[in-house]
């Protein structure tokens, strides 16, 4: 069985976030919440995202999972105020997932998640780290994204580079020093191109005010963040572009 | 680079193929090109104001003057029930060139001037036109011209080569034409979206040159919206809506196992098609060589969506890349499997006027229907589609093949 209940605004950041990457996905509920991993349909992106029971008022599941149309889901999240009573329920005799919002019930069919195989997570030893404030990194997006379709991070002992070129002479960077990071560790400089989309699409979705973000040299970004109020986490790997083939 | 002769040289050779006669990017306000190769028809006449005829059937809407349109029926001046392989592109396909357009040049644009936001009318030209639109098989009827016609046949990129326009007074259909019960049944409904109805009209077997007639005559889609298009926009807007119909289902099937190329020629026209394993998505290249109809640029253009789709029209390649598209995803649906698509069309100069971009559907059509060439890798397919076509370089400006030795998967590191 599974029920839960929170508010609004918690479900919609979790929802939000699943959909900038799947419009399924399966969700796997035990004692210590719900966790969601999923790879994007192009496989150049994947996120792993725990979101904990401590972020429930009230938090009551076996071990199950089942898939979810999270287009669905999003759907009826949007229809309450963010502190709108939201419950959430699995129903194992019609297998109908059923969202509560304010005075509105929507029963959604459940996804066969037979084969939403559960991607492994990577482990990679990623030598440069930042944690940075999502202001100045949502800036530094807005600023490249009518530049070009890619972005180059950059990570040194002097602190955070975010720059996009166009394929003329255009430019625009964001540097962030020593002094406006949270934490610089810097253990071999780092520089690595990614797609622009993607990593917009996530950073747009972080509500927590800080960010973690790992790069390695032509290696994937790992980037993690809080959700709830420090009650879950989110990790999202993102591929790189290699130009030099 | 060449320039075509009649071109001024202040166009660069490379905006006529874009517009492909379609745009005015020139600014002429006519295609020199289009008109020369017009001029080489001799000019048809018709003796009389009555025209009796067989449709094939087809009709023609235009775009001139829009919201206020010529529409009207497409017919010969006279009775054959053989005139129904002219109104089918899978018919026409395999037609010499001369043929085809020796043929198409008897069909009459018989038509008055309607508003495409009020596509009713009881007793007139627009009624025979609906009923056509609506038919199966051929459809005799009586034309009322308002004058005696002599004038030559016109050329287009959009649609195949048609005859003379002339204005209709009236118009009468003499017998009663068979009309498929679904298709019946959706012009009756107006609850339903014409995209939805075109759906359905595919799934139940109905050709897309039927489809166009249909949506082309204001016969489909809700009650308050439903609309005259001219021909030109709906041969796109149809194979653009059943493509992406398709594409639902194609980009959720399982990928494909291995490179495979497919090829076929047709007028001139060179299709190379690749298919790659990986999830769905679609590029067409094309290159119009030295001597081929839009002069003489021989470079290479490029249109191309990622796996969500594209939300502008493809206006380097037009209208030939939704009906290659459709084409393709006509073939992965059948076959229920997902893949990356890189198509390359070179055209050469035996392509000596522009017929319509069924050519392109049906060129594609066929290519998938013959046995591909497969390759474990990439670089081995894309060998060997360059050594069967006449620009070596072709795929440098490929963006699905740049994506795919420069984009990383995040599965390549678990």
């Amino acid at each position: 069985m599974f029920h839960a209940k929170s508010k609004l605004n918690i479900l919609r950041e979790m929802a939000d976030i699943i959909y900038t990457l799947v419009p399924e996905a399966r969700f796997d509920i035990d004692d210590k919440g719900i966790h969601i991993k999923a790879v994007d349909p192009s496989r150049i992106a994947m996120i792993a995202l725990d979101l904990n029971s401590s972020a429930f008022e009230e938090y009551d599941a076996d071990d199950t999972s089942f898939g979810v149309d999270m287009e669905k889901l999003r759907d009826v999240l949007k229809l309450g105020s963010l502190d709108a009573d939201t419950t959430l329920d699995k129903d194992e005799e019609s297998n109908l997932f059923i969202v509560k919002v304010g005075n509105i019930t929507r029963k959604m069919p459940l996804i066969d998640d037979s084969n939403m195989t559960e991607p492994k997570v990577p482990s990679l030893d990623l030598p440069a780290k930042v944690i940075a404030p999502v202001v100045e990194i949502k800036k530094g997006v807005s600023a490249a994204k009518s530049i070009g379709d890619n972005i180059i991070l950059m990570i040194d002992e002097n602190g955070f580079d975010l720059t996009s070129k166009s394929e003329g002479a255009d430019q625009a960077s964001l540097h962030l020093s020593k002094e406006d990071l949270i934490e610089l560790d810097v253990k071999a400089p780092a520089k690595s191109t990614y797609p622009l989309d993607y990593f917009s699409k996530i950073i747009s979705t972080i509500k927590s005010p800080n960010v973690t973000l790992k790069i390695g040299s032509d290696y994937p970004l790992d980037l993690s963040f809080d959700i709830a109020s420090g009650n879950g986490s989110v990790k999202y790997l993102l591929a790189p572009r290699v130009e030099n083939y | 680079m060449q320039k075509h002769p009649d071109i001024p040289d202040w166009v660069s050779p490379e905006t006529c193929i874009r517009c492909k006669g379609a745009r005015n990017l020139c600014g002429l306000g006519y295609c020199p090109i289009l008109q020369k190769a017009r001029d080489t028809f001799p000019k048809i006449e018709v003796k009389g104001k009555e025209m009796y005829g067989s449709s094939p059937p087809s009709i023609f809407v235009g775009r001139y003057g829009y919201p206020k349109v010529y529409a009207g029926p497409v017919l010969p001046p006279f009775v054959s029930k053989e005139v129904e392989v002219l109104g089918l592109s899978s018919k026409l396909y395999g037609m010499q060139l001369q043929e085809i357009i020796g043929k198409r040049s008897a069909l009459y644009r018989t038509s008055s001037v309607y508003d495409v936001r009020h596509p009713k009318e009881k007793g007139g030209v627009l009624e025979a036109t609906q009923l056509l639109a609506m038919a199966e098989r051929p459809v005799d009827l009586e034309v009322k011209l308002s004058k005696e016609v002599k004038e030559r046949p016109s050329l287009d990129f959009f649609h195949a080569p048609l005859g003379p326009r002339t204005d209709a007074e009236k118009a009468r259909v003499t017998e009663n034409p068979v009309v498929p019960r679904k298709v019946d049944y959706l012009v009756e409904d107006t609850d339903v979206k014409s995209t939805v109805a075109l759906a359905e009209l595919y799934r139940s077997g109905i050709e897309i040159d039927r489809m166009q007639n249909l949506l082309s005559a204001g016969l489909l889609g809700t009650a308050s919206r439903r609309k005259m298009v001219p021909t030109r926009w709906s041969i796109t807007a149809v194979d653009d809506t059943v493509g992406k119909r398709l594409m639902k289902d194609v980009r959720y099937f399982q990928e494909i196992g291995e490179y495979e190329v497919y090829e076929n020629e047709y007028l001139g026209n060179h299709f190379l098609i690749l298919l790659i394993p990986g999830e769905w998505g679609f590029e067409m290249m094309e290159l119009w060589a030295k001597g081929a109809f839009w002069s003489s640029a021989d470079a290479v253009l490029t249109d191309w969506e990622p796996f969500e789709g594209r939300k502008t029209y493809a206006d380097n390649i037009t209208g030939g890349y939704y009906a290659a598209r459709l084409a393709v995803l006509e073939h992965l649906h059948k076959r229920r499997r997902s893949a990356k698509v890189l198509i390359y069309r070179e055209i050469g100069p035996e392509y000596w006027a522009p017929l319509g971009v069924w050519v392109v559907r049906e060129t594609v059509r066929e290519a998938m229907k013959m046995e591909p060439e497969r390759f474990s890798d990439m670089e081995s397919a894309l060998k060997a589609i360059t050594g069967r076509v006449r620009n070596r370089e072709w795929m440098r400006k490929s963006r699905i093949i740049m994506e795919i030795r420069v984009q990383r998967k995040i599965t390549d590191y678990m």
